[in-house]
């Protein structure tokens, strides 16, 4: 049996016990079975030495339950890694940064403690999905959209302390953005609400997130403070009606102002879901047989654009779209086709004003239906074997951000093209800019993992040194594998890493003695640190 | 860089981000989406593995069979007549390719059973 980094055989079992009479017997593993699939499926370490394992994992039904766990946790010095539905995959999945924690594994507790149609919120536990939240919706015939990632079994609360993002209106797919008010328990066992929720008997507590005083939210967003056992989300009254349209320009320094104008309409709320943008030329980690006569995207922009204006293609495309009452939604197409029309050569089409819900027809040939809120998996197809690729063990991905600017595009693809290209990276997908955040964007190089330990060391050899390459153009991850998270938080030196010093200052006062998600995002707690160095 | 994502997957990189634009792709005939619920196994399955192994161009886990196995057997798992209940299990916890293991947590054990002795059935 693995024990946790420092514990004693003795100390380990008593604890074990402690948490069996807390949880019950059933629900708690330590058998190499039943612990196998707390294993990171997507581990660029997988089956190597420092693959992060877990020695036990214990699922509380209840906070009351989390909080003893914690008491007994804390008492042993037994290091706890809380996961919600466990499913992020490509970030960690289900197992602990540290090696040898004891996964709190929280998808037990998924119970849906309110919905609010007229406040449009829903107060939820961390076990519930958004296929959950999704169908309690639709089985309440509550008049609520909810904005979900991708893959549709994550869980409301691991994906939005995550930063996690999505596809609709833009007040809603910044997914922490939208969260409000939190249930926390501490890693000594004691629980606190944040914002209005520390008012007994709060009637806001799911309205104003700030409460009174500092706001502490943030500090358990990406961090290892504390043990989130509720969380309120902001939901979205169902649109009426919904649009999308293209704008197209021909020229690739058109990207700029095409970009101003997005900014303009998205910073103005004339348009409110995700812009999403395209063009045949991206330096793509993949190719798509190209058109005869088409140049590849390595070559100069003249022949490009020749090859651009001579098949009418336009270099760049955005996809705009739009949420809301028709004659609204309508109005906001036609308002930004004369925005767009200032950028010489612009072509528009599409804009049909498609009513609410969507029909079976509206979603045929969606491949992902999270615009429209509806959760899926279809994402997974991404990876999966198919007609031109084998099949993968998953993915990691490098995920800087980039600024909001067409200049920005420019720069940070040449440069991710070239430096993937000279290190060999495995990317298999390079994302275009992904306009999930108001003012930033976000580029996903999404390289493959494999079982073969040479393969995967090189690609963390050269993930590595990208991340530095990208920190030293002054783009920076928002998010990593567990394996990078260490590299990513010390690109965030400023002033000899004066936020990691905070980060650590406070980690050490809120939990002495270090038991919480040690490492996560590079924040280890004292003992580990004297350790390290 | 590596050059090997098909067209399909740029198709769906680019409708996972993008999704209901003008140009919607043509409904696949046959193809039912809304799955029926029955009861035991049945409905198990349709709740933990129809979103991905449904019947439809949207399911991964379908598309991924339907390739490996080029019609030599169903690419979907409920019309399959060689699975049995072991092998069921072992896939679900272990995961294979880029489907993930499931936990005791998310599948508990009697359902899993519920949904190996379902596929397993001989028809
Ligand atoms: C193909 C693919 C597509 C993806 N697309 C998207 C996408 O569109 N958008 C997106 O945002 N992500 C995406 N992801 C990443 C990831 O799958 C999702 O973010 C997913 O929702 C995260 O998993 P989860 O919700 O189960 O969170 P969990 O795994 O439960 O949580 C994530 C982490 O947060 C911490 N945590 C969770 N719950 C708690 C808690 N209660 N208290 C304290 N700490 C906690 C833990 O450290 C945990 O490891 C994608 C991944 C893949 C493989």
């Amino acid at each position: 049996m693995r024990t946790p980094p420092g514990v004693s055989a003795e100390d380990f079992a008593a604890a074990i016990a402690a948490f069996q009479a807390v949880v019950g017997r059933d629900w708690v593993f330590t058998s190499d079975e039943d612990l196998e699939p707390y294993r990171d499926a997507y581990s660029i370490l997988w089956s190597e030495p420092d693959e992060r394992i877990a020695s036990a994992a214990v699922a509380p039904l209840t906070a009351e339950e989390v909080q003893a766990v914690m008491r007994i946790a804390n008492d042993k010095r037994i290091p706890i890694y809380p996961i919600s539905t466990g499913k992020n995959l490509g970030y960690g999945g289900a197992a602990p940064v540290l090696s040898g924690s004891i996964v709190l594994d929280l998808k037990r507790m998924n119970r849906i403690l309110e919905i609010d149609e007229r406040s449009a919120y829903a107060l939820v536990e961390p076990g519930v999905t958004y296929f959950d939240l999704y169908r309690a919706i639709q089985d309440r015939k509550l008049n609520l959209w909810i904005d979900c990632p991708d893959p549709g079994w994550g869980s409301v609360i691991g994906n939005a302390l995550d930063y996690g993002g999505g596809y609709t209106h833009s007040s809603y797919r910044n997914h922490f953005d939208a969260h409000c008010g939190m249930e926390v328990v501490l890693a000594d066992g004691e629980v606190l609400r944040t914002g209005m929720g520390a008012l007994p008997g709060a009637r806001t507590w799911q309205q104003n997130k700030y409460g009174y005083g500092p706001f502490v939210d943030g500090l358990f967003k990406q961090s290892s403070l504390g043990v989130v056992t509720k969380m309120g989300i902001w939901l979205y009254p169902a649109p009426e009606a919904y649009a999308a349209g293209v704008i197209g320009v021909p020229r690739k320094a058109d990207i700029n102002a095409l970009v101003d104008v997005i900014n303009y309409l998205e910073n103005t709320v004339t348009m409110q879901g995700m812009p999403v943008f395209a063009s045949p030329f991206l330096p793509l980690g993949f190719a798509v047989p190209l058109p005869p006569g088409m140049p590849s995207s390595d070559a100069s922009v003249v022949e490009q654009e020749a090859y651009a204006a001579r098949t009418n293609t336009p270099f760049w495309t955005v996809t705009v779209s739009y949420y809301g009452p028709p004659e609204v939604v309508k109005a906001q197409w036609e308002y930004t086709k004369k925005k767009a029309s200032a950028i010489p050569g612009a072509s528009f089409s599409g804009g049909d004003v498609i009513a609410m819900p969507p029909k079976p027809e509206d979603l045929t040939g969606m491949l992902s239906k999270s615009p429209f809120g509806i959760p899926a998996l279809s994402i997974f197809s991404i990876g999966a074997r198919s007609e031109h690729s084998d099949p993968t063990e998953g993915h990691i991905t490098c995920s800087p951000i980039i600024p909001r600017t067409g200049e920005g595009i420019t720069e940070a693809y040449e440069l991710i093209q070239k430096t993937a290209q000279r290190l060999e990276l495995p990317v298999t997908v390079l994302t275009p800019p992904i306009g999930c955040w108001a003012r930033t964007f976000v580029i996903l190089v999404m390289m493959a993992v494999s079982h073969d330990p040479e393969k995967n060391k090189r690609t963390r050899t050269g993930f590595r040194e990208l991340i530095k390459i990208l920190a030293d153009h002054g783009y920076g991850e928002y998010r990593t594998a567990p394996a990078f998270q260490d590299d990513v938080m010390a690109t965030y030196s400023f002033n000899n890493h004066a936020l990691l010093r905070f980060h650590e200052a406070v980690k050490d006062a809120i939990d002495p003695n270090g038991i919480l998600s040690a490492g996560r995002y590079g924040v280890w707690p004292r003992h580990l640190r004297e350790k390290k160095s | 860089m590596r050059r090997t994502m098909p067209m399909a997957m740029l198709a769906m990189l680019v409708a996972a981000h993008a999704t209901a634009s003008p140009q919607r792709a043509v409904p696949g005939a046959g193809w039912s989406r809304v799955p029926v619920l029955g009861t035991g196994g049945q409905q198990t399955f349709h709740r933990y593995c129809w979103e991905c192994h449904g019947d439809g161009p949207d399911r991964p886990g379908t598309l991924a069979l339907q390739v490996k196995y080029r019609g030599e057997v169903p690419a979907r798992l409920d019309q399959r007549t060689d699975l049995t209940a072991d092998f069921v299990i072992a896939t679900v916890r272990h995961g294979i390719s880029v489907m993930p293991s499931m936990r005791k947590t998310e599948i508990g054990d009697a359902e899993l059973n519920a949904i190996a002795a379902y596929l397993a059935r001989k028809r």
